[in-house]
């Protein structure tokens, strides 16, 4: 089995995948008792603790699988992009945990990670595919070929798909996380209730950050009680707004590609309207590997070449795509 | 016992091989090389790591950046060998390396770059961050570390001996980290020293606590 | 601290102010944004950039936390806060190297009190209406502000 390491910002996160792509174990420090043991109650408060949390999320993985050390045939880690800082603890741990059992290693690049979260048991997606990555810190459109290959056919100008969701949540005055909090009361609103144009850029770019700005103008000057009564329509349509922007534009890069499938991965794919807004048949990613997590990185591996030892002693991060 | 004792925390990385307390080898790499000289050193001893016993780290004051990546080293060393890991303070493993080459009764400060133009120091068993006017010392004290190199102007100006600049005192080498190890126990237990004002405490408060 | 209030009409005013700041800016220089949702602090920093000769997309860090991006003979890092309460040491670790020999702009910057350097240029940000923003430079040094203000 592959034992996959992901540290490239907020979660510090292992996994343990078998060859042929089963899922085995998948630790998320924040998803679990850990964050609590050292920040408390609110995981955002306890992440990017990576190097006291990198030990723990392993054994936890190896616990959850009922494996051993012996078990693992190779280390797949996050190379890049993503925080230098935290991005260099997960590849020194992982390099220095393959060289100590003369183990391959696998680096892996994050965003290819989030394509990866298809290939895993069940779902087994194969390319070609036509794939939009949502996140709090990306929004893309990806032409993907083959397992390990795509082109960037277009991507936010400014702020991404999930933080646009944050941000609206801290308007509407919802509790963290954001997006989950719109997605729930948007079913009981109108999304027809308000406007909010999103700005349309050439080509399959995205923008998303005059759409803060229409609803903080709707809710600046609404009494408390009144934005109370009605946040739901508010959220509703905010949320509308948004995945109609998706949505559109991957009927429109399917078109110009001629791609027959289409996906969604990343945090913002486990939003119950886009995933209901795509075409039949769209592959989406499993809800429990939408954010971020170690087991997309080793589900990546299983196509990447391998480093054998010693070439990958000196491998360093990258901060950027 | 066979150790692996390295240190990241400073301008440049050291890795040593120490046998029962004998250096069998020792280099200096860039902080994403010091497995590449880790390595080096196991094939030059013909040992490989399974054969470790266990590993002492340098946990800084230095870079934050430097601290974590050492440390990060050790639980992956940790992890996939299940050995016992020791933490020695990079200024102490300075101030160590020193003995016995300072003229005795020389007072050896041992001085980490802290950058915002601060220095880390170990004074009469304080840790501290200062500037470098700031830092007190008496006059004619060797002060050694990559701190001392940068600011060599100033603090010989005020009185200290810095040695040359490729003199190996300025480095924090494994062996001194070894001969420092008090406890060689669960790596989870061994953290970085982030040493930033407000947060100087003695050697012993931070032992005790 | 000396003080200077400019208005903005447009995204593209907010940019051109933008250039005329980054030309005066040198590597190790901290610049601190702070002010509401939407009132223009990424767009500042997406001026700033392109005047430095920065061409790929500068998007806004609230969830990648910090960018690194190489300009014209100059490094340019842009780090956003918005989601720290506080930064711990532990996260000052992944911060430092963009610290490390570049211009630094920081959006939400006070949970990095204790942490950030002195700041070389403080600006707030307020909302006037649609178009418009009201934007506030505070430095220490007023000739920074006077050649600032002279367009």
């Amino acid at each position: 089995m592959i034992l996959g390491l992901e540290t490239s910002c907020d979660e510090t996160a292992a996994a343990l995948v078998t060859a042929d792509g089963r899922l085995l174990a998948s630790i998320v420090a924040t998803q679990t008792e850990l964050h609590a043991q050292y920040g408390g109650v609110v995981p955002e408060i306890a992440s990017r603790r990576h190097l006291e949390l990198v030990a723990p999320v392993v054994r936890e993985a190896l616990q959850q699988a009922r494996a051993g050390l012996d078990d693992i045939r190779a280390v797949a880690v996050t190379q890049g992009p993503g925080l230098i800082g935290a991005l260099l603890v997960g590849v020194a741990s992982a390099k220095a945990f393959a060289w100590a059992r003369r183990l391959p290693l696998i680096p892996v690049d994050h965003l290819l990670g989030h394509v990866s979260s298809l290939y895993l048991q069940p779902l087994a997606a194969e390319p070609p595919f036509l794939c939009l990555l949502a996140s709090g810190g990306h929004t893309m459109l990806l032409d993907v070929q083959e397992p390990t290959r795509y082109t960037v056919l277009g991507q936010t100008l400014d702020d991404a798909a999930g933080e646009a969701f944050d941000k609206g949540a801290r308007l509407l005055g919802l509790a963290y996380p954001g997006g989950v909090e719109i997605d729930r009361l948007a079913r009981q609103g109108d999304p027809e209730a308000y406007s909010f144009p999103v700005a349309r850029v050439p080509g399959l770019d995205f923008s998303f950050s005059g759409l803060k700005t229409s609803l903080l103008y709707a809710t600046r000057d609404l009494p408390p009680a009144e934005l109370e009564r009605r946040r739901s329509d508010l959220a509703a349509s905010y949320q509308r707004a948004i995945v109609r922007a998706l949505s559109e534009r991957i009927v429109l890069a399917a078109e110009r590609t001629g791609a027959s499938q289409v996906a969604v991965v990343g945090g913002v794919a486990a939003n119950s309207e886009l995933r209901a807004s795509l075409p039949a048949g769209a592959l989406l990613a499993p809800l429990a590997l939408c954010t971020d997590n170690a087991a997309m990185i080793a589900s990546a591996a299983r196509f990447l070449p391998e480093l054998p030892y010693p070439q990958y002693l000196s491998l360093d991060a990258y901060a950027a795509a | 016992m066979l150790i692996l004792a390295f240190d990241t925390a400073t301008s440049s990385s050291t890795v040593a091989l120490v046998h029962d307390g004998v250096t069998l080898g020792e280099r200096v790499a860039a902080s994403r090389a010091l497995l590449e000289a880790a390595d080096a050193l196991l094939n030059d001893a013909g040992v490989v790591p399974a054969e470790l016993d266990g590993v002492a780290c340098g946990i800084g004051p230095g870079s934050f950046t430097g601290v974590r990546i050492g440390l990060a080293h050790a639980r992956g060393l940790a992890l996939a060998l299940g050995v016992p890991v020791a933490g020695v303070s990079t200024l102490a493993a300075l101030a160590q390396g020193a003995l016995g080459v300072a003229p005795a009764g020389c007072v050896v400060v041992p001085v980490v770059d802290a950058r915002r133009k601060e220095v880390f120091a170990l004074v009469d068993g304080v840790e501290v961050c200062v500037p470098p006017a700031d830092l007190a010392f008496p006059a004619g004290a060797w002060l050694v570390g990559d701190g001392a190199v940068r600011y060599r102007d100033v603090l010989e100006a005020r009185g200290a001996a810095v040695p040359p600049d490729e003199s190996p005192l300025h480095l924090p080498r494994g062996g001194a980290h070894v001969a420092l190890a008090a406890a060689y126990g669960p790596v989870d237990e061994v953290l970085p020293a982030y040493l930033r004002a407000p947060d100087a405490k003695t050697i012993a408060e931070r032992g005790a606590a | 601290m000396p003080e200077l209030d400019i208005v903005t009409a447009s995204s593209a005013e907010t940019e051109e102010l933008a250039a005329r700041v980054a030309r005066e800016l040198r590597p190790g220089d901290v610049v601190l944004l702070r002010g509401d949702l939407g009132a223009g602090k990424t767009t500042f920093v997406r001026g700033a950039c392109r005047a430095l000769g920065i061409t790929r997309p500068v998007t806004s860090p609230t969830f990648t936390i910090a960018h690194r991006y190489v300009g014209e003979g100059i490094d340019v890092s842009h780090l956003d806060l918005y989601r720290f309460q506080s930064v711990e040491p532990e996260e000052w670790g992944a911060l430092e190297p963009y610290l490390d020999g570049a211009t630094c702009f920081v959006e939400w910057p006070d949970a990095g009190e204790g942490f950030l350097p002195a700041a070389r240029l403080e600006l707030d940000f307020r909302h006037i209406d649609p178009e418009h923003r009201g934007i506030t430079l505070r430095s220490a040094e007023a000739s920074l502000l006077q050649r600032l203000s002279g367009c």
